[in-house]
């Protein structure tokens, strides 16, 4: 890994995520498995730490950071 | 009106049915109780305060919260019903429970008052019973699982907490194919704290932090192939962070989004961690009592305003000189009184670990997807 701060990688991911071909596939194989999405309030102590507007899946998440 | 949901976290009793290893409640072999009186008081005070808005969560933890008798809860249940009814306020209550004593009692008691559930449990037996013990020594998990079947075959919707140490981290695998195999698809990781009366902690040995992220690293790679999958709350609460240009939100360094409420009323702020701790400085962290204090007049507490003044002091730092600031809220002030003995800190072993360990795994796992699949583009 370069010396890039994670702040710097972070803005990277999300372009990349957002906008280029192969971060779109990412974004689709990972919302299609649903594994890293949340998809219930099952435990209120979770759920405390996220304001309730926020995206719950990947597609949303990713889908244009720009716009957060 | 706040996005953010209060929480409020309640002793209905100081017992425990179980002696955890690692655990940082100094009174669990007492059976004190709380009064119907100090219910009443929370939810009046809760539901009626201008220091919360929106819905409140009532989470009865700090001690196993099903070793009171059911119609502890049947009445302080119905006393908060009526007191949310008369202030038209919206509420949900929730169990942190390790489970074995469920029955179906407790299964319709569950029911009818929509109770949301938290299980502690550590994983399979042979990571569990290490640390999740009978005052007698032997392990619990048998139990726990005889709970968890309950809660299955009742169709009652659970998340697991798991409290990783040291010996956990060596076997992932395990730890995934474990919650797989039973079906439980959500679950989220406490690491082993020096904390309370738990004054060792399995993760203090310098290569902990590599080896938590290899481990998360392991489950990530499980998540997205094995079926059914386990979603672990460190990994999607990360990418949220990692996704969005906002701060992550770290519920216990602000002021009255936790409060923290003991059997006799006594109650404080920031992490539930507290009200197991004693200093010269701060005393027992207690910034009033509900029998007798508005809930406002927090802020006129000479704990509470010593203790935020440095939580605050300590958050700034974080905020400037650490770069994981964003996808993490700052660290946790129980850490950090543990750790250091005061609030005005920065990092802390648990941040090295269970904060920065996750978003170093979840960056690089990402960072590899994206060259792999830019790889394979090109060929």
């Amino acid at each position: 890994m370069s010396d890039a701060t994670i702040g710097d990688r972070v803005a990277a991911l999300r372009v990349k995520l957002a906008h280029s071909d192969a971060g779109k596939d990412v974004v689709a194989h990972l919302s299609a498995t649903g594994s890293l999405d949340t998809d219930a309030r099952l435990s209120p102590v979770w759920d405390q730490s996220w304001p309730q507007n926020w995206p719950q899946t990947w597609q949303q998440a990713w889908s244009d950071p720009e716009e957060a | 009106m706040s996005v953010f949901r209060p929480l409020i976290v309640l002793q209905p009793t100081t017992f425990c049915n179980i002696d955890c290893k690692y655990c940082y409640l100094p009174e669990r072999s007492k059976t004190k109780r709380m009064s119907p009186e100090v219910v009443r008081r929370i939810a009046t005070e809760a539901f009626f305060s201008p220091v919360f808005d929106g819905e409140i969560v009532f989470l009865w933890h700090l001690g196993e919260p099903l070793s009171v008798p059911i119609e502890f809860y049947e009445q302080a249940f119905s006393d908060i019903a009526k007191i949310a009814a008369s202030a038209n306020r919206a509420y949900v209550h929730s169990f942190q429970t390790n489970g074995m004593l469920l029955d179906a009692d407790w299964i319709s008691l569950i029911r009818r008052f929509d109770v949301r559930i938290g299980v502690s449990l550590d994983g399979p037996a042979f990571i569990h019973d290490r640390q999740r013990i009978m005052r007698g020594g032997k392990g619990t998990h048998q139990a726990v699982m005889r709970g968890i079947r309950l809660l299955q075959n009742n169709g009652i919707a659970f998340g697991v907490i798991a409290v990783l140490t040291a010996f956990s981290l060596a076997h992932a695998d395990a730890f995934f194919g474990f919650f797989r195999d039973n079906g439980i698809a959500q679950v989220g990781f406490n690491i082993d704290e020096i904390e309370g009366v738990n004054l060792v902690s399995s993760f203090s040995a310098d290569e902990a932090a590599s080896r938590y992220k290899m481990f998360v690293t392991r489950l990530i790679e499980l998540g997205e192939t094995e079926r059914p999958s386990v979603k672990f709350r460190e990994v999607w609460t990360t990418l949220r962070s990692l996704s969005r240009d906002q701060p992550h939100y770290n519920l216990a360094n602000r002021p009255l989004r936790i409060l923290n409420v003991d059997w006799q009323g006594n109650f404080s702020t920031f992490c539930p961690e507290l009200t197991a701790a004693t200093s010269e400085k701060y005393g027992d962290f207690v910034m009033g009592n509900i029998l007798h204090d508005r809930l406002e007049s927090i802020f006129d507490n000479e704990v509470f305003k010593r203790v935020n003044a440095e939580v605050d002091a300590g958050l700034q730092m974080c905020e400037r000189h650490c770069e994981y600031w964003q996808y993490c809220g700052g660290g946790e002030p129980s850490s950090k009184f543990f750790q250091h003995g005061r609030f005005d800190v920065m990092e802390t072993t648990t941040c090295k670990i269970h904060k920065q360990g996750t978003v170093d795994a979840v960056l690089e796992h990402l960072e590899r997807r994206l060259a792999d699949n830019n790889h394979m583009e090109h060929q």
